[in-house]
């Protein structure tokens, strides 16, 4: 049986080959790219044959979409000489044929077609046609025998048709296809507090307009509208002699065209009257961005109903008329995305794929689509140089945010790891970024991780007020602060940005208000059962330290106090670092802790020795848990918050970090009702979850839009 | 015990340290404390060469092996790559600089190379040491391996660029560290396909930041190979990491 069941004899390479030039700059590169990942995602093995098409004499390197696909691993590159068998062989573009093939060309296919996404000739072709339909079709016969051709759109099928070539012409168009999850984006506001028109093409005069009542008619000059263009527009303002101040133009490739699509409202294309565009590949990522689009009426039977056709004169009349009714523009804007899902999405291709060769073999595997409706992505920064707490809040509000935003952490090593065992999408900052004095470099990290990610908001924890004014003027989308109040005062925010204020417990002095603290994201074990899990000796008061920060388990200064309590009868826990065990030798009868999270284990001890960092003074406070606060690591607050914590009855603190007072202490939390009494005032603090609360500032940060003029509808 | 005549230190491994005499001098020697330290640390730093050499020797073995393994040729050849791109791609270079003027995008100066902490604040290029795919003691294993590189050839800067967060044998002996998440844990996430422009765009930014003159691949058994992955474009091809835009 062949590896597909259809026939016995028959072991195919890949289900399906496509073969083109792979340099294209263009639509043609980006559609191969949409069906590969169409077809990785269904199981369908993809092939990529090179072959060089010759009008394409300049040296350039492969599509980088292609090299994202290969890189991806979603097909494979095939050297063009290779004997291939698949179940589909797809040639795109018939000008790889306008001259004869040089090599030889080894594919074997069940079907083959030829898309064909480019007339033989247009009004801007001059004398000399694209290419010979004829030539063409007798060449890609002596290669591959008699095959069908696949016009991209009407257009296209008019062109061939009336070339007057007997061609073999499918009955229905190959369209192009888009991820349209890629490209959607929110549209329940405006850009701006008058329409934004937008345009993205080449600035070559074929896709301008060559009247200048026309040009000025789809693209106005005054201030009632704003114009913003994608592609360059030399063609255009040389035909106008200025460039108008409402326009806002953008070089070639000098903005991601999702980007660009969030910076308008509506889309408007007119070309040249001269030219055919064969499918215009950027009006249906315009329209599958939500912008209601606009465009001239031959492109009617193409696009269907999903847009407003006019001429280039009543363009204004239009914008004005859906920007002064937000509910019919986003009646529009809707059912242009529902058209292109529909008529130009993956399902669209994969049906004709299933038409051609039936379903895929294997079953989808691990290739991941985008969301329909992606969740704004946002950065979550800790700059903490040591400790876990910042990473751990930052953990716990990314939990929080589920199914509304989608986050990616960015904190320092090792306490990222933390990020990670969570499970989520994290990067460390290096060493050498948060030692840099001036933050420069450690801005610049955080800036090139949101514009990798493509985040629409960076929330920032712990206080590094370098960063985050140098943040607030550049990152270009809103800047949320989050900090832990300060015992001591101070720690004040960055203006014009969105700041969070964790309360702590142990400084607060409102008596009784609302403290809230970052929710733990498991719940909290029972202490025996905690007991059992860490397998703690019974019978024996058990003291945890958790140390002073994420390498904690290398602190040697709690050693003397270890030995001490030992001598006395304890069972001493120490807390192991994060990501990795540690070398160092603990004094003997030590217990090495490594669970994760540590808050989830804190009920099987009685006693923990810690630093008065905010997180875990939060968990020790929020477990009921007797403790003796140590300040050590972050002197300042912690030892504010540590006398601040004593003062309450929440917990016993000691000044300095000295052996003889801590034995002191700890000692004294050796007595079961001085840990009843501080168990007993824990209960007594009200503990919010400040979680939901911090999700809603970060959610509502991202849907203002802020710095992107925020007009709301 | 007597002695006479000058000392010079190949004598120091055969000969009693109590029984140095200055130059020129002979008369009984009755060693004070002060020289007899002296003649210890000398003893001791003789111990030390020594021990060096044998070290250098070693290294001198490691270094045979890795330019004779198919890493190290393939990362070779990925500099004789990048460098005859550099020579040769000066105009490109001018224009690419021209275009980010006129975008107005912001440049990174020079001198923000990161400097080094502690025992990498020496000068000489970045060596980038691809440890892709390797799991944890591997790494250290690497790291060990480029330390005593290090310690020879100390005119090169070593970075490391590694798919994982358990990259401590590299961290603890100080160097920096450049983390790409890799695809099979990007999947979990986001998107395959948006995993290319991902690595294409960080390996720009670390290409941009560390300036590397040679690239070594370290081989790891769990991940395609780093190549495979197209994880070095943006370093034989710069303006790869330039964009990723859809060109009309």
């Amino acid at each position: 049986m062949g590896r597909y069941g259809l026939c016995p004899m028959t072991t195919y390479d890949y289900d399906i080959v496509l073969l083109s030039d792979l340099r294209y700059p263009g639509g043609n590169s980006a559609s191969l790219a949409e069906e590969i990942k169409a077809q990785a995602q269904a199981g369908y093995s993809t092939g990529l044959v090179h072959l060089r098409a010759p009008h394409m004499v300049r040296r350039r390197s492969f599509n980088r979409k292609i090299m994202h696909c290969l890189s991806a691993g979603l097909a494979d590159l095939v050297p063009p000489d290779r004997q291939v068998r698949a179940r589909a062989l797809v040639i795109r573009q018939p000008r790889l044929f306008t001259e004869d093939i040089s090599m030889p060309l080894r594919i074997r296919a069940d079907a083959t077609l030829l898309v064909v996404n480019h007339p033989p000739v247009d009004g801007l072709c001059g004398l000399e046609p694209y290419y010979d339909p004829a030539a063409v079709r007798d060449r890609i016969a002596d290669l591959f025998g008699d095959v069908p051709w696949a016009p991209i759109g009407p257009l296209v099928r008019e062109a061939l048709l009336d070339s007057g070539v007997a061609l073999n012409l499918r009955a229905d168009d190959w369209v192009n296809v888009v991820d349209v999850a890629e490209w959607w984006v929110d549209r329940s506001r405006f850009r701006s507090d008058r329409p934004v028109i937008g345009r993205h093409s080449r600035a070559h005069r074929s896709k301008w307009p060559s009247a200048r009542s026309d040009l000025l008619g789809a693209y106005p000059a005054d201030h009632g509208v704003a114009v913003k263009i994608l592609g360059g527009a030399d063609p255009a303002i040389q035909l106008l002699g200025f460039e108008p101040a409402s326009w806002t133009v953008y070089p070639f490739g000098s903005l991601a065209p999702q980007r660009f699509l969030r910076e308008i409202d509506f889309f408007v294309y007119y070309h040249h009257p001269g030219w055919i565009e064969a499918f215009g590949r950027n009006i249906i990522e315009g329209i599958a961005s939500g912008c209601p689009a606009i465009l001239p009426p031959h492109f009617r039977q193409v696009f269907g109903p999903s847009c407003t056709y006019a001429e280039p004169g009543r363009v204004r009349a239009e914008v004005e008329r859906l920007y002064g009714d937000p509910q019919e523009y986003r009646s529009r804007s809707e059912a242009g995305v529902s058209y292109v899902e529909e008529h130009f999405g993956a399902t669209r291709h994969l049906r004709r794929i299933r038409d051609l060769i039936g379903e895929p073999a294997v079953a989808p595997g691990s290739y991941r689509t985008g969301e329909r409706r992606p969740l704004p992505r946002v950065l979550l920064v800790s700059c903490e140089r040591t400790g876990a707490g910042s990473v751990t809040r930052l953990v716990r509000l990314a939990a929080g945010m589920g199914g509304r935003l989608d986050p990616v952490l960015l904190g320092p090593w090792p306490a990222i790891g933390l990020a990670h065992q969570a499970g989520l999408l994290c990067e460390p900052i290096s060493d050498d970024e948060l030692d840099d004095v001036n933050d420069e470099r450690l801005v610049q990290r955080i800036l090139d991780t949101a514009a990798v990610h493509g985040v629409e908001a960076i929330v920032l924890d712990v206080h590094r007020s370098t960063a985050a004014g140098r943040l607030a003027a550049a990152a270009g989308v809103p800047l949320v602060l989050t900090a832990p109040q300060s015992p001591s005062g101070g720690g004040g925010g960055v203006a014009s940005v969105v700041t969070v204020r964790w309360d702590d417990p142990s400084g607060s002095d409102d008596g009784g208000a609302a403290l809230r603290v970052p929710s733990a994201r498991e719940e909290p074990l029972t202490g025996e059962a905690a007991r059992r899990m860490l397998d703690l000796p019974e019978g024996q008061i058990a003291l945890l330290c958790p140390g002073g920060d994420a390498r904690s388990i290398a602190t040697p200064r709690l050693w003397p106090t270890a030995q001490t309590l030992l001598a006395a009868g304890w069972a001493v826990a120490f807390v192991e670092p994060l990501l990795h065990r540690s070398d160092v030798r603990l004094p003997e009868g030590v217990i090495r802790v490594s669970a994760r999270p540590l808050a989830r284990y804190l009920r099987a001890f009685d006693v923990v020795v810690a630093p008065a960092g905010y997180t875990l003074t939060c968990e020790l406070v929020a477990a009921g848990r007797p403790s003796l606060l140590v300040p050590f690591g972050h002197e300042g607050d912690r030892a504010a918050r540590a006398m601040a914590a004593h003062e309450r009855g929440l917990a016993l603190a000691v000044r300095e970090f000295a052996e003889a007072p801590i034995v002191a202490a700890a000692e004294r939390l050796g007595d079961p009702a001085v840990r009843a009494q501080l168990t007993e005032a824990c209960a007594g603090a009200r503990m919010e979850d400040g979680i939901p609360r911090a999700v809603d500032a970060v959610e509502r940060a991202v849907r203002s839009g802020r710095p992107l003029d925020p007009v709301g509808i | 015990m007597r002695s006479s005549g000058r000392c010079d230190l190949a004598d120091l491994s055969t000969r009693s340290a109590y029984n140095v005499a200055a130059e020129g001098e002979k008369h009984d020697f009755d060693p004070a404390p002060e020289q007899f330290a002296i003649a210890r640390t000398e003893e001791e730093l003789r111990a030390r060469l020594r021990l060096e050499q044998a070290r250098g020797a070693a290294l001198e073995r490691d270094l045979e092996t890795l330019r004779s393994s198919e890493s190290f040729r393939i990362g070779h050849a990925l500099v004789e790559g990048v460098q005859a791109r550099l020579r040769w791609n000066v105009l490109g270079m001018l224009r690419a600089a021209g275009e980010r003027l006129r975008r107005g995008r912001p440049t990174r100066e020079a001198d923000a190379r990161p400097q080094a902490r502690g025992g990498r604040a020496r000068g000489g290029r970045v060596t980038m040491f691809v440890a892709w795919g390797v799991e944890e003691s591997r790494l250290e294993d690497y790291a060990s391996r480029v330390e005593r590189l290090h310690a020879v050839l100390v005119e090169f800067r070593p970075l490391f660029v590694v798919d994982s967060l358990e990259a401590e044998p590299v961290r603890r002996r100080g160097y920096p560290i450049e983390y790409l998440v890799p695809l099979t844990e990007w999947s979990k996430y986001r998107p395959a396909h948006e995993w290319g422009p991902y690595v294409t765009q960080r390996m720009a930014e670390v290409g941009r930041r560390h300036q590397p003159g040679a690239v070594v691949i370290l081989e790891g058994a769990s991940a395609p190979s780093a190549l495979d992955q197209g994880l070095l474009n943006p370093i034989l091809l710069p303006s790869i990491g330039a964009g990723d835009d859809n060109q009309l």
